[in-house]
């Protein structure tokens, strides 16, 4: 069942194009990522939903209303500010009342509601304090609680991960997702951290240039990548991406299935993912097996990660085998996504190929 | 957050060596400030001489503070100055809370050149813009000539030699004492509070009764002080645009100093103006308490 559904929207400060014909969908009780670099559009996207601005076209329903040209101040959206924004001059409790007192609560519910809200995150011991006596990781807390206090029908989240140190980083995460499950709230995040939109979402949207390149789930967009941009974005480390030059990768014969596909895609320029996860480093002229040089074996604690140069000087990141450093060749070990095969003028993704 | 003074911490220089820097200012504030002050209360205690400019020190008096409280004239016309300058400090801050706002918020790259104008009346001192003031102001000026034009108005409206014109030329000298601290007091806190406020359910009505308001209280309180300090001791204005038909009191204390020569009566005078300065300190300090 579809909850909120943007369509074609559009937004440009000047000539600039923050956000074009911008379109997706989302049900009640999803949690959503929008993700993408910096510049790509999805804080101006999270505060178009807020009502903060307005889109120069285009079309915002929620729960079956139009909220396109409805004020911010009347739309029950919650929104996170990514420095939290809270009241400097209200106490913790009186912050989280604010939006309560505007749609003049009566004050034994307001009361009840402050105390629930600051006891999901945690807070009920700060009430009397002054944001300026907290931490920034309680800061943050209190600024959710302040959002989900009104019970918000959709509660947007900018970048609640980038102002907290690493260690806190996780554990908030951890919050997060307990939160939405409890509270059950429809929930859009903006990140531009994949591992975050990976471990949270129910479905990531990846943004770039203003437009939502591919929305799905977290699996479909670590696996599927429609384009070479989301390919290159998603993942730790992402998906080596090759370049296939007309006659191939020098010294490499592709197993059978892989050769047909590239064969089948004619003859303009391709690029060909393949995942660090599923490439083994084997001996130098085994079956099917790209030749390459090891140039290093990173140590990563839980697994180690080789560096290689493939003849044509394309960089690649395998699983390492015995080898030591020198002449190797990588084969494909399956157990992973497929190898992709995109166009390399459009970054379109064309095939995934089992080998 | 830390603040630049909480993260800076002491400075490297000794206490005596920084004691030592600040001696020029404070030997200045003493000698240009302190010591007058002492000798106007002498003075305001001493008894004139028949004759002589040197007044009687000898036997010190309150005669003086008695003839200010005992005449009616004196105590109207302290009763109008201090209702005067309470009329600019509020007409000040009621332009200067949305002038600063918006300069803080909404002026973006023009802010620079807008922040200057507003400053302008600093630079150029009392005596230019409000003689440029009596041509705004007078029966035949523009402000008369445009509502007369509009036919708003029958006949000219009495601005000149008025406690409203007074008013609007102090408004004009010391609007920038009340942008100035506002807008400093905007400058430290983040936009997106009030962003925030909005997504919460806030109009932008109770925006600006229960944020900015609050936020600017600060800057309101010590933006008030000044211009009130300043209108109630202000000389050229007054005299220029009441055109000697509105007493102030400034202007009596420097009629009984430089054309009576009484001097101990003008410091009695001048001591009852800082007396009323002190208890406006007094009840702003006492404000701040009252944050909405």
């Amino acid at each position: 069942m579809t909850y909120l559904v943007a369509s074609g929207l559009q937004k440009a400060y000047g000539r600039t194009a923050v956000l074009s014909d911008v379109a997706f969908e989302v049900a009640q009780g999803e949690f959503i990522c929008l993700l993408g670099p910096s510049g790509c559009g999805k804080s101006t996207l999270l505060r178009l939903l807020a009502g903060l601005i307005e889109p120069d076209d285009g079309r915002l329903m929620l729960a079956g209303e139009d909220l396109t040209r409805r004020p911010a101040w009347h739309r029950d959206i919650g929104l996170v500010f990514q420095n939290y924004a809270l009241f400097p001059h209200l106490s913790v409790a009186r912050n989280v009342a604010f939006g309560l007192e505007m749609r003049g609560l009566p004050k034994a519910e307001a009361k009840s509601r402050v105390a629930e809200a600051l006891e999901l995150v945690d807070l009920a011991d700060y009430r009397d304090r002054l944001p300026s006596e907290l931490s920034g990781g309680q800061q943050q807390r209190v600024a959710i609680a302040r959002a989900i206090a009104v019970r918000p029908r959709l509660l947007l989240l900018d970048e609640p991960l980038s102002n907290l140190d690493a260690l806190l980083r996780g554990t908030v995460r951890a919050d997060l997702r307990d939160l939405h499950r409890r509270t059950g709230l429809t929930t859009i995040m903006v990140t531009h951290d994949q591992a975050e939109a990976l471990s949270l979402a129910d479905r990531v949207a990846v943004m770039s240039g203003g437009r939502i390149v591919q929305m799905g789930s977290p699996e479909t967009i670590y696996a599927s990548p429609d384009t070479t941009f989301v390919a290159s974005f998603v993942g730790n480390p992402p998906a080596n991406l090759l370049r296939l030059p007309p006659d191939g990768i020098p010294g490499w014969t592709p197993p059978p299935p892989l050769a047909a596909a590239i064969a089948n895609a004619g003859s303009r320029p391709l690029v060909l993912a393949l995942w660090p996860e599923t490439l083994q480093v084997v001996e130098r002229g085994h079956a099917h097996s790209i030749p390459a040089t090891l140039r290093a074996v990173e140590f990563l604690g839980a697994e180690r990660r080789a560096h290689l140069r493939l003849t044509d000087g394309q960089t690649l990141l395998a699983h390492p085998g015995e080898q030591g450093e020198g002449d190797v060749g990588v084969v494909l070990r399956g157990n992973g996504p497929l190898p992709t095969i995109f166009d390399a003028e459009t970054g379109a993704r064309l095939i995934q190929v089992a080998t | 957050m830390r603040s630049p003074r909480e993260a800076g911490g002491g400075t490297s220089l000794s206490p005596t060596l920084s004691l030592l820097f600040i001696a020029p200012a404070a030997i200045l504030v003493l000698a240009a400030f302190g010591l007058p002050f002492l000798l106007l209360l002498a003075l305001s205690l001493a008894s004139p001489v028949e004759g002589s400019l040197v007044p009687d020190m000898s036997n010190p008096t309150l005669a003086a503070y008695s003839r200010i409280l005992g005449d009616g004239f004196y105590l109207r016309t302290l009763a109008t100055t201090l209702a005067m300058s309470l009329a600019t400090a509020a007409g000040c801050l009621a332009l200067a809370l949305p002038l600063a706002h918006w300069l803080a918020r909404r002026a973006g790259r023009a802010r620079r050149v807008l922040t200057a104008i507003v400053l302008l009346p600093l630079a150029c001192g009392a005596l230019l813009p409000t003689l440029g003031l009596v041509h705004l102001l007078g029966p035949l000026g523009v402000v008369n000539g445009t509502l007369r034009g509009l036919g708003l108005i029958a006949s000219p409206l009495p601005l000149l030699g008025t406690q409203l014109g007074i008013v609007i030329g102090l408004i004009q000298a010391f609007l920038p004492f009340a942008v100035l601290p506002i807008l400093a007091v905007l400058d430290r806190t983040p936009p997106v509070i009030e962003e925030a406020a909005i997504t919460l359910g806030a109009t932008p009505a109770r925006l600006w009764v229960r944020i900015i308001l609050p936020l600017a209280w600060p800057g309101l309180l010590a933006g008030g002080l000044l211009v009130f300090c300043s209108a109630l001791t202000a000389f050229v204005t007054p005299q220029i645009v009441g055109q000697g038909k509105v007493a102030t009191f400034a202007m009596l204390a420097y009629q009984q100093a430089l054309q009576v020569l009484d001097w101990p009566f003008a410091s009695a005078l001048a001591v009852t103006m800082l007396a009323a300065l002190a208890l406006a300190a007094v009840v702003t300090f006492s404000l701040a308490r009252l944050r909405p």
